[in-house]
């Protein structure tokens, strides 16, 4: 029951400022643009295609940095104004507010991505385009596990800053690594590391970044093989098999759990003591 | 006028008298039953021309050679077992139909068989499932054969000890047609065979699925070849014509969609050529016509080598192929007189209206470089930090020497008349039910949040 409050309260709370609103129609703005502009689905394929790989792209960069904003922003700025700590005085457990938190950021967040893709069908609709609308609902669904990664962790960095500027600026550059840098650390790793270890690398360093996980599993999930070319073989044979895909939906429940545990840690640790 | 009339009726009679006259295989034909006990070869043998054998279920061991124009069927489960010798079914006379048979165990020698057509005509050889075989049906200099719904599949070892398919040596105006062909070393073979048609045949697993050598006026429609080594190898060959074939997964590390060498004149239709490791190559190719297909998601779309002169690419779809067109040692222009094609990673306007970019596309982009230095980076295809960086390359003139270029190329993908219409305005409905039920449901969460309290 007071996870329900809780979370109410706080889809409240981001509904009344400005900031979800206008997220919402730059993602609607930018889903809408590149679905119509770069619909390929009339030339009878829809598999992937760089038209494909730009919607993915426009989704791995905002979606993770309108989580992190939301999520970091909110919790700083409530703890900063000592509501938090209000609410945790109240007979609620931590991890009831943590949960409640959560629910009302992730509501928030799923308008956004669902009017986004909600707008773009009907624009494709209107402008008579044909797109496979499997393709639309896959990228919907990983859109979707993609902001549960990046508030789980935009409520980790929330909960560890003091201010609401510590968690803008941690919250800019976590997003800078994941999404932009992690790639060229990879890249530069794997000049450095020999043949055998390579596949090995590429495959361990999916995991260990949501954008990855996520970016790997939609190119996977639309054709795989001939994405990744004959020298990524390997990697996509066993990535698309039951192991691929336990360990994908594994990393998936840690990325959101593990995130999870540490807020819980900052909750107890250090609000307590501030 | 009269004449006319009298002319008319004269022939009319002349039909009539030719539906009856009393021709000397019709009036001999019988039908015989032959069971598994019985030598087949021996009833082949006392049978006369026109006889119609029903041969039933069961096993009969032993090459059989056929030199009658007789027809055998077999009711089902009847299987002929060449006993690991030579041809298991040889055919030495015209018009003999083989109907339903299981056909196993050829030699391994040379060009042995399941089914050896010896320069005959009129053959039919329908609806067999021939299996451990070198070649599955072997054809020398015969000509007006139908082979149709038949199983081909040979020994199950390396390509190289495995004989064809269906093999054509010499000969005319074959048709082959709803065959499925696997695990062979080429799906059909044709050397120095010609006028023949060949329609929605499977090759999977093998080398080649269709090999051409010396062969010419040959038509291929709706054939779906998958998986092998390369598509289609054509070779030294004229006048082809390939329509809606369906080319996919040829993914050997030397595999090609279609690879044409030292031949002219073929014209490539309405071909759907996906997920192989080069879709098309050109090496002396002549006059070919490339109109209207689908090249995508190939890791190389289209490749040159040597000579190639008046070809002619046009509305075709180059879609997601990771490099699209490889650069060439020559100069190569890749669009027709009219119009060119799409390419998914080009990037201008069409400002006159007319469905054409006013830039030329040039093929060869700074991640086609890097590819080629570090082939495992592919791992970050059209990613956003790869796409960063090739912007951020692109705007130094650093290598302008792509000499592969389309100087018509269109804004818009081709669209295909492919699909059925009823099918398409049901998903363009859904469409629009999908977008409500999204955008309704994601308002409705907005203002009961913003309603609260």
């Amino acid at each position: 029951m007071s996870i329900y409050k809780i979370a109410r309260q706080q889809l409240t709370l981001i509904m009344r400022s400005k900031w979800l609103g206008s997220f919402g129609m730059l993602f609607a703005l930018l889903a809408v643009f590149v679905t119509y502009f770069g619909n390929s689905g009339q030339s009878g394929y829809t598999g992937f295609s760089r038209m494909t790989a730009s919607l993915l792209n426009l989704n791995l960069l905002l979606i993770p940095l309108i989580a992190l904003l939301i999520g970091s922003l909110f919790i700083a700025g409530e703890k900063e104004d000592r509501g938090l700590m209000l609410l945790l005085t109240y007979p609620v457990s931590v991890k009831s507010v943590l949960v409640g938190k959560y629910i009302g950021l992730f509501l928030s967040l799923w308008s956004v991505i669902t009017f986004g893709y909600g707008a773009a069908a009907i624009v494709m609709f209107i402008g008579n385009a044909d797109t496979s609308i499997s393709v639309m609902f896959l990228f919907y669904f990983l859109s979707l596990l993609l902001a549960v990664f990046f508030l789980a962790l935009s409520m980790m960095i929330g909960l560890w800053s003091r201010t609401r500027f510590q968690a803008l600026g941690m919250s800019l550059i976590v997003w800078a690594i994941s999404v932009l840098f992690y790639e060229f650390i990879v890249m530069g790793l794997s000049i450095f590391v020999t043949k055998e270890w390579i596949l090995t690398l590429l495959s361990i360093s999916i995991f260990l970044n949501p954008v990855e996980l996520i970016r790997v599993w939609a190119i996977l999930s639309l054709d795989g093989a001939s994405v990744f070319g004959p020298n990524l073989y390997d990697l996509t044979v066993w990535a698309n098999g039951w192991l691929g895909q336990c360990l994908f939906v594994i990393a998936s429940l840690l990325w959101v759990t593990v995130p999870f545990y540490f807020s819980h840690l900052f909750v107890k640790r250090r609000i307590g003591n501030e | 006028m009269g004449k006319v009339i009298n002319d008319g009726l004269l022939l009319f009679y002349g039909c009539i008298f030719f539906l009856f006259i009393p021709w000397n295989t019709d009036a001999a034909a019988a039908e015989v039953t032959v069971e598994s006990d019985m030598n087949l070869q021996e009833m082949i043998d006392h049978a006369e021309p026109g006889d119609t054998l029903n041969i039933q279920e069961g096993l009969y061991r032993g090459s059989i050679t056929i030199s009658k124009p007789i027809t055998l069927v077999a009711q089902n489960g009847a299987i002929i077992d060449g006993r690991g010798n030579g041809n298991v079914i040889t055919i030495a006379s015209d018009g003999v139909v083989i109907k339903g048979f299981t056909i196993q165990n050829s030699g391994k020698d040379k060009d042995n068989s399941g089914i050896l057509l010896k320069e005959v005509k009129d053959v039919v050889i329908d609806s067999n499932h021939i299996s451990n075989v070198l070649f599955g049906i072997y054809s020398e200099k015969s000509s007006n054969n139908i082979i149709k719904n038949n199983d081909i599949e040979s020994f199950d070892t390396h390509f190289s000890k495995r004989g064809n398919g269906i093999h054509l040596y010499y000969g005319h105006g074959n048709f082959i047609g709803n065959n499925r062909i696997k695990n062979v070393q080429d799906g059909i073979y044709f050397d120095s065979n010609s006028k023949s048609n060949i329609q929605n045949n499977t090759v999977e697993d093998s080398r080649y699925g269709f090999h051409f050598m010396f062969s010419e006026d040959i038509s291929a429609e709706e054939n779906d070849i998958q998986k092998n080594v390369t598509g289609f190898m054509i070779m030294d060959s004229k006048n082809l014509q390939f329509n809606r074939n369906q080319i996919t997964d040829q993914f050997h590390f030397r595999g090609f969609g279609i690879l044409i060498y030292d031949s002219s004149n073929i014209v490539i239709e309405e071909n759907e050529i996906r997920q192989n490791s080069s879709g098309l190559y050109f090496e002396n190719a002549e006059q070919t016509h490339i109109r209207q297909n689908l090249i995508a998601a190939n890791q190389v779309g289209i490749e040159f080598k040597g000579d190639n002169i008046d070809n002619v690419l046009t509305e075709n779809n180059f879609i997601g192929n990771v490099v699209q067109s490889k650069i060439a040692d020559k100069d190569i222009l890749l669009n027709g007189q009219q119009k060119g094609n799409y390419w998914d990673d080009y990037s201008s306007y069409d400002l006159t209206g007319d469905g054409i970019g006013e830039i030329p596309y040039k093929a060869g982009s700074i991640y086609d470089q890097i590819l080629k230095s570090h082939p495992y980076w592919q791992f970050y295809f059209e990613s956003p930090a790869i796409k960063i960086w090739s912007k951020a390359e692109s705007m130094f003139p650093s290598i302008g020497t792509a000499n592969v270029y389309d100087e018509k190329p269109l804004t818009l993908p081709v669209h295909f008349e492919k699909e059925k219409k009823n099918q398409k305005e049901k998903s363009k409905l859904s469409l629009l039910i999908y977008g409500l039920i999204l955008t309704s449901s994601s308002v409705f969460i907005l203002l009961k949040g913003k309603r609260m309290e």
